[in-house]
């Protein structure tokens, strides 16, 4: 299963690295692989290195994609997160 | 022979004198890391070492996080951050391939991904993205230091009476080093409200930023003077000023406690004219020691931390509400408590941080002007504040806006306060409406216009440090001009004493908050002009109350008098000082100040 799914970094600081330390806490519960991309550049979505090193800030648009079984289970949390603001 | 009594300067963060020996902690840009190529053979074990190093310096993380457990200031989530940076699997994976593919040690490799990753975040211009490379400086330098057998007892165990110098120092360090009772600290990088600052606040380790040519000038075991007051270190001073600090120190720790326990007499003047002495402060868990050191109120309390190091991305309505209440519980009441509304620079904000930087920020949208142009933002604060206020409505509660320029502004800011109170009202908060409103007078175009802003506001607040910057042209912090930086220049005296006068007229307090009201001189002019309250960095307030109950109020009044019609600034200071005599002299508080 493949799920694929843009949402729009809506906190202020962007990737900074407590919502990328979040990011890879959620993402690491899933068993689905995760990538984020942004920019022409793309990121294990379970790497805090990676997330960081995509270098995004508030309003850039990121492109979520698992592929695995729990795939859409994935996407929707960790697009809720984003979307939260990461729970800010 | 070294050089003797090499001063240099930076800023000072946490007060205190201290005497002892430099410790300089290399980060990983500075030390010499061994760095050689290995044989091909060698590769595994380089491996292998390089992944016992990165769990050896998770493992020291996780001490640290233990230790740390229950402390109110817990950084803990930025020590699993960079834990979580130290297993990262793409880290690692960069480290070990440079190992195999350019046959070189873990030292050198870990040097090359932090260069790399330094490129890489350096070249964007946005602040906060260039800030979090400082995390990955930090995770490298530890597993740098655990490669090289250092492990972290170079850092935990300093020789006693350090003063360590280091580039930046991590959180996680400065906790350490706190409970290795060093002396002082010192750092290259500046930044007044880093998570460093605040940790050598709880510890009370006297320290000073952005000392950028310290390792230029200081080497391992020179002896130190460190002044966090001032922001001064002296680089190996002779017997003479060593005599003068350790006396200076001695002095002021006894003297200390001698005042300290006459704190809590309340502010006045030799002839019992009351004086309020109130505290400025910066974060809720100072407000124990502003009681403890006699302040009679909060005349400033700054919220722009939260802004800036707040570990959340912006402060919303909850942490705003968080932080006045467990401001307000602690304060045991009597005297007012004095919120001021963000006074960030559109560098410092959030939302404009990355956008184009202005040609001239001091006259651009900062402040209130910011907080006017993103309301919801400025509503959350208002909001927090308010709801924190339902919780304490016998308390002496203010607001006060920054940088007002006109009663226009004034009213535009007061009306969105009024929404959130008429709001919070009808979602049920029961907001007490005894809170004051007020504004600072920071702008000289605002002090003139006082009477007029007086028929408004319910508080005035003189904020000196830009006033002065505004009226004389003057940046502080650009050293070709700096000299000219002065609160005794005759038209300061007069705007001040215009504000002063149009305010008791009108009945509204009036009250001081800046740098000005630290400093003994123009705080007794400012006295003799009818000032009758003053608000400073608590560790002032003991000093001051002290030197206020030597001086009468009909001499100050003369002196004040006469000083108002010297031409500049320097007759001004030479007149009080001969007058003064030996009393100013004798007060501690000007030997904190001065050399």
């Amino acid at each position: 299963m493949r799920e694929e799914i843009e949402v729009e970094l809506v906190n202020e600081q962007g990737m900074h690295t407590r919502p990328a330390k979040l990011f890879v806490e959620t993402a690491v519960k899933f068993a689905s692989e995760i990538e984020v991309s942004y920019d022409g550049l793309s990121a294990n979505g379970k790497s805090i290195m990676g997330l960081l090193g995509l270098l995004a800030y508030r309003g850039c648009r990121l492109v979520i994609t698992a592929t695995g079984d729990d795939a859409k289970a994935a996407v929707d949390a960790l697009a809720g997160l984003v979307r939260s603001g990461f729970n800010e | 022979m070294s050089i003797r009594n090499v001063y240099l300067f930076g800023q000072g963060v946490v007060p205190g004198i201290v005497i002892g020996r430099a410790h300089l902690i290399q980060g990983a840009s500075q030390y010499a890391w061994n760095q050689r190529h290995i044989a091909p053979e060698e590769g595994t074990d380089e491996l292998d070492r390089l992944r016992l190093a990165v769990e050896m310096s998770w493992q020291q993380l996780e001490d640290i996080k233990e230790q740390l457990a229950g402390e109110s200031k817990d950084p803990g989530h930025i020590l699993e951050a960079h834990q979580m940076m130290l297993r990262d699997a793409e880290l690692q994976a960069s480290i070990e391939k440079l190992i195999i593919s350019e046959r070189i040690n873990a030292e050198w490799a870990v040097l090359r991904t932090l260069g790399a990753w330094e490129e890489r975040f350096l070249r964007i211009e946005n602040e906060y993205i260039r800030e979090r490379f400082s995390d990955l400086r930090f995770v490298c330098t530890r597993l740098l230091r655990t490669l090289s057998g250092q492990t972290a007892t170079e850092v935990t165990a300093p020789p006693p009476d350090a003063i360590i110098i280091a580039q930046e120092l991590s959180p996680a360090d400065t906790i350490l080093l706190g409970r290795n009772a060093v002396a002082g600290l010192i750092t290259l990088r500046g930044g007044k409200t880093s998570h460093t600052v605040i940790i050598a606040k709880a510890f009370e380790i006297p320290t000073v930023v952005g000392v950028s040519r310290a390792f230029e000038h200081v080497g391992e075991g020179d002896l130190l003077v460190l002044n966090g007051h001032k922001g001064e270190i002296i680089v190996n001073p002779d017997a003479k000023l060593v005599s003068v600090y350790r006396a200076q120190s001695h002095r002021l720790i006894a003297k200390d406690q001698a005042l300290l326990e006459k704190a809590h007499l309340p502010g006045m003047t030799a002839d019992g004219t009351p004086v309020h002495v109130l505290a400025n402060l910066d974060f809720a868990d100072e407000i124990l020691k502003a009681k403890g050191h006699g302040a009679e109120g909060i005349g400033l309390y700054r919220t722009e931390f939260l802004f800036m190091v707040h570990e959340k991305d912006i402060a919303d309505e909850q942490v705003h509400y968080q932080d006045v209440r467990e401001l307000l519980e602690r304060w045991p009441g009597g005297g007012p408590v004095t919120l001021r509304t963000f006074d960030l620079g559109g560098d410092k904000f959030p939302l404009t941080a990355q956008l184009a930087r202005e040609a001239n920020p001091a006259l651009g949208q900062r402040s209130l002007r910011l907080a006017l142009a993103h309301p919801h933002i400025f509503k959350a604060q208002l909001r927090g504040f308010l709801r924190a206020f339902a919780l304490f409505p016998h308390l002496d509660l203010r607001i006060m806006f920054p940088l007002v320029a006109s009663v226009r502004e004034f009213l535009t800011a007061r009306e969105i306060l009024l929404e959130c109170y008429r709001e919070l009202c009808i979602e049920g908060h029961d907001v007490p409406d005894t809170f004051k409103i007020g504004a600072m007078l920071e702008l000289p175009a605002a002090m003139m216009i006082t009477d007029m802003l007086a028929r408004e506001c319910q508080f005035f607040s003189i904020g000196s440090n830009d006033l002065i910057q505004y009226a004389l042209a003057v940046d502080r912090g650009n050293e070709k001009v700096a000299h000219m930086y002065r609160g005794l220049h005759p038209g300061i005296l007069r705007m001040v004493r215009h504000a002063i006068r149009a305010a008791g007229e009108a009945g509204v307090d009036i009250s001081i908050c800046g740098d000005l009201a630290t400093e003994p001189i123009p705080a007794l002019i400012l006295l003799g002009m009818g000032l009758r309250s003053f608000s400073m960095p608590p560790v002032f307030i003991p000093y001051a109350k002290d030197f206020l109950r030597t001086v009468h109020l009909a001499e100050i009044e003369e002196l004040t008098a006469h000083a108002l019609t010297l031409p500049c600034a320097d007759d001004i200071e030479a007149f009080m000082r001969q007058s003064l005599g030996h009393r100013l002299q004798d007060t501690f508080w000007s030997e904190i100040l001065e050399k």
